[in-house]
C-alpha cells in the first residue's frame, strides 16, 4: 500500500508539472491567437488553458491525498508485505529488469515504425513477430515461424484486395 | 415511420450485415474470452476492417463484438477463474466452484441462457426507448448539447477505477491530445508546430489502438512468468429446463436492473453484475448456497452484465453521447461512416436505425446459437500463449492503424499514444477516462463556442430553459453521488463496483 501511495505522489507531481508546462510554455508557443478575437471564451487558447488548470489542480489533489495517507500509514507503522508468488496470476520481473526490458519493448516499436518505411509492411512485420515472440520467451518455432510469416501476408493481400488499401512495401515494392 | 420499416428491411437483408453480425458475435466472444484480451481492445482491432464497408455492416460488425465480448468473458471466469472482462468477475463467484464440483457446463450453459434472455430484453428497451427519447432531444439546440455534454462528462467518475482524482487528469490529457488542429472559428494553429500532418487534428483510430493494445503488447515486457488456475474440464450435464425456469425470475429481475443502469451513462456492466447478484442473493431460497456454486447466482449475474448492451446504445443513438467506452468507440466508429448519432440522425436516418435494430435484434440469435456451438472449441482459447498472441496483436495494430489514412504518420502517433498508455497502465491511471475526452472534447467545445457565438457572448444561455437546468442538477447530483462514492470506497466501506 505504501508503495502504492508513494507511484500516486509521483503521478500527481507529475500531473502538476505537466500542466505548469503547459500553461506557461506549451500553449504560449503552440496556439496561435488572432487579434479579432470577440469574447476572451471564443478564443483558441480560451479551453486548452481551462485544461490545463483542470489538469493541475486533479494533479495536487492526488499529491496531497496521496502524501497524507502514506504519511498516515507510515505513522501507524503499516509496511508493504513481500508479494507471493504463487498467490497471483501474473508475477513481474524486479524493477531494474521491468524498465530495461520496457525500454527494449519501446525501442521495438520505434524500429518497426522505421523499418516499415524502408522494408515495407510485410518483411518487417514478419521480423518483429520473430523477435517479439523471441524476447518474450517462445521457443517453440513450429507455432512462431508459420504465424511469423502467415499473418502478415495474410492482412496483406486482406486490405491490398479485398478493402482496396494500399500498404507500403518499401524496397520489396516490384515484387508482390 | 412505419413506411421506413420495408426500406430498413431492405438495407439490411443482405448476406454482408447478416455474416457481419455472425462475424461480430463470434470474434467478440472469442475476444471477451480471453484474459487479458478486452472488449475494447477487440472492438479497437475490428474497426480498420469496416472501413471499406456500408455504415450499417461496419456497425453491425462491431456491436457484435461488443455483445460477444460481453457473453465470452463469462466462459472464462467459470473455467479457469480468469474473468475475460471486468463485469465477469461477478460470475467467477458461483462459476467457478460449479465448474470446481465438475458442472462446468451446466454453469456455461445457464450464463448462455441468462446472458440471451437479457441481451433480448436490453435490445427491445432500445428499440422503444431510443426514439422517444430522440423526439424530445429536437429540441436541443448548442447549450442544451453542451450542458448534455457536461452531464456526460461525468462517466469519466464511473470509469476512473479508486481513484476519482487521477482519473481526471487522465481525461484532461484526453481532452488537451482532442484539441490539436486548425481552430474551427479562426482557422488558426493549436498545437501543430509546423506538422502539416497535425493540421486535421489526430486521427481517432490511432488513438484508441494506442491507448488499449499497445499499453498491454509493452506490459508483456515486465511479466516473468504467468501461473495459471488449471482449467476446469468442460465436464458434466448440460442445463435442464427445470433449472432455467427455476432462474427466470432472477433472469429478468437482472435484466430490468441491466437495462436501467445500462442506459445512466458511466454505470456499466460491473455494478449492474454485482446489483442483480445481490437482490437474486436476498430473494433466493438457496440464498445460503451463493457463493459455493449455486446456479441461479451465475444466471443473476449475467443477466446483470449482459442486460446493458442495448441499454447503453440508448444514450448513444438518441443523444449522441456514449454510454460507457465501448460505446464511445461506437461513437467513433459512426464518425468514421460520416455518421453522427443523435435526434437529427432518427430524422435523417431512420431507415439506418432500424436497419441497426434489426441486426441488434439477430445478434441475441447469433449469440444463442455461437454460444452453443463453440463452448468447447472457445474454452481451448485461453490457453494461447501470450508469447504469441500479442506480438500478433501488434502486427493487426500496424496494419489498422495504417490503413485508416494510408499514413505511417498515424503509425508514429499510435506508437507515441500507446507509450504514453504503457506509463498510464504502469502507474494506474485509467485509459477509458482519456478516451471518453478524446471524443467527447470535440463536442463540448464546439457546442460552448456556439452558444457563446449565438448569445454573443453572455454565459446566460446555458441556463436559458429547464433542460438547462436539468441537466446541471443532474450534473451536480452526479458528481456528489460520485465523490461520496469514491470517498466511501477509499475508506473501506462497501460499494457497488463501478465500471473498469
Amino acid at each position: 500500500m505504501i508503495e502504492s501511495k508513494t507511484k500516486e505522489i509521483y503521478v500527481g507531481a507529475a500531473m502538476v508539472v505537466i500542466a505548469l508546462l503547459g500553461w506557461l510554455v506549451v500553449i504560449p508557443a503552440g496556439i496561435d491567437v488572432p487579434s479579432s478575437v470577440q469574447f476572451r471564451a471564443l478564443s483558441p487558447d480560451f479551453w486548452p488553458y481551462i485544461i490545463m488548470g483542470m489538469l493541475g489542480v486533479s494533479g495536487a489533489i492526488v499529491f496531497v491525498v496521496a502524501y497524507l495517507e502514506r504519511k498516515a500509514m507510515m505513522a501507524a507503522g503499516n509496511e508493504d508485505e513481500p508479494a507471493d508468488p504463487e498467490a497471483g496470476a501474473l508475477v513481474e520481473h524486479p524493477f531494474q529488469t521491468r524498465v530495461l526490458r520496457s525500454l527494449f519493448g519501446m525501442a521495438c516499436l520505434f524500429a518497426f515504425y522505421v523499418a516499415i518505411g524502408y522494408l515495407g509492411v510485410v518483411v518487417s512485420s514478419i521480423a518483429v513477430v520473430l523477435v517479439l515472440t523471441t524476447a518474450l520467451g517462445q521457443r517453440n518455432w513450429k507455432r512462431v515461424v508459420p504465424m511469423a510469416v502467415l499473418l502478415p501476408i495474410l492482412l496483406y493481400f486482406f486490405f491490398v484486395y479485398v478493402a482496396q488499401v494500399p500498404m507500403p512495401l518499401g524496397v520489396f515494392e516490384n515484387y508482390l | 415511420m412505419l413506411e421506413h420499416i420495408p426500406q430498413a428491411f431492405q438495407l439490411f437483408l443482405s448476406i454482408d450485415n447478416l455474416f457481419a453480425v455472425f462475424a461480430g458475435v463470434f470474434i467478440g466472444t472469442f475476444v471477451g474470452a480471453i484474459p487479458g484480451m478486452t472488449t475494447p481492445m477487440g472492438v479497437a482491432l475490428v474497426l480498420p476492417f469496416t472501413f471499406t464497408m456500408q455504415p450499417v455492416t461496419g456497425i453491425l460488425l462491431l456491436l457484435g463484438v461488443y455483445k460477444g465480448g460481453l457473453y465470452g468473458g463469462s466462459i472464462t471466469a467459470i473455467l479457469i477463474k480468469a474473468p475475460g472482462t471486468p463485469a465477469a468477475s461477478c460470475t467467477v463467484l458461483d462459476g467457478f466452484p460449479m465448474s470446481q464440483r465438475g458442472e462446468a457446463r451446466r454453469a456455461l450453459d445457464m450464463a448462455l441462457y441468462a446472458s440471451v434472455v437479457a441481451d433480448f430484453i436490453s435490445n427491445i428497451s432500445l428499440i422503444l426507448f431510443a426514439g422517444f427519447l430522440a423526439s424530445f432531444a429536437l429540441r436541443f439546440g448548442p447549450p442544451e448539447f453542451f450542458t448534455l455534454i457536461v452531464f456526460s462528462l461525468t462517466i469519466i467518475a464511473g470509469v476512473s477505477g479508486d481513484n476519482l482524482a487521477k482519473g481526471i487528469g487522465a481525461a484532461c490529457l484526453g481532452l488537451i491530445l482532442a484539441t490539436v488542429g486548425l481552430d474551427i472559428v479562426y482557422g488558426t494553429n493549436r498545437f501543430i508546430f509546423d506538422e502539416t500532418e497535425l493540421m486535421g487534428g489526430l486521427s481517432f483510430i490511432p488513438v484508441l489502438i494506442g491507448l488499449f493494445a499497445i499499453p498491454e503488447i509493452l506490459n508483456q515486457f515486465t511479466i516473468k512468468r504467468e501461473s495459471r488456475v488449471n482449467a476446469g474440464a468442460l465436464t458434466g450435464m448440460h442445463a435442464t429446463f427445470q433449472d432455467f425456469k427455476n432462474c427466470l425470475k432472477s433472469i429478468l429481475r437482472g435484466s430490468v436492473i441491466g437495462v436501467i443502469l445500462g442506459a445512466i451513462p458511466g454505470i456499466g456492466g460491473s455494478p449492474s453484475a454485482f446489483l442483480s447478484y445481490s437482490e437474486a442473493k436476498r430473494t433466493s431460497k438457496n440464498r445460503d448456497n451463493f457463493g459455493r456454486g449455486e446456479i441461479e447466482g451465475v444466471a443473476a449475474a449475467e443477466a446483470g452484465n449482459n442486460g446493458v448492451a442495448g441499454a447503453t446504445m440508448i444514450p448513444l443513438l438518441a443523444l449522441g453521447v456514449p454510454g460507457d467506452v465501448i460505446t464511445a468507440v461506437i461513437l467513433g466508429a459512426f464518425m468514421i461512416h460520416g455518421l453522427r448519432p443523435g435526434p437529427v440522425m432518427f430524422e435523417q436516418n431512420l431507415t439506418m436505425i432500424y436497419a441497426l435494430f434489426m441486426g441488434i435484434m439477430l445478434s441475441s440469435a447469433y449469440l444463442f446459437v455461437i454460444g452453443k456451438m463453440s463452448i468447447r472449441l472457445i474454452s481451448k482459447i485461453a490457453d494461447i500463449p501470450n508469447t504469441l498472441l500479442y506480438p500478433a496483436v501488434l502486427v493487426l495494430c500496424v496494419y489498422g492503424g495504417y490503413a485508416i489514412n494510408n499514413s505511417l504518420f498515424d503509425v508514429l502517433v499510435m506508437f507515441v499514444v500507446g507509450v504514453l498508455g504503457f506509463v498510464m497502465l504502469r502507474f494506474e491511471m485509467p485509459a477509458a477516462p482519456f478516451l471518453i475526452a478524446f471524443i467527447l472534447g470535440p463536442l463540448l467545445e464546439d457546442n460552448f463556442r456556439q452558444a457563446l457565438l449565438m448569445s454573443e457572448g453572455s454565459g446566460a444561455i446555458f441556463f436559458r430553459n429547464e433542460i438547462c437546468w436539468v441537466f446541471w442538477t443532474l450534473t451536480a447530483l452526479s458528481i456528489g453521488f460520485l465523490i461520496r462514492n469514491h470517498y466511501r470506497a477509499r475508506h473501506g466501506q462497501e460499494t457497488i463496483p463501478m465500471a473498469g
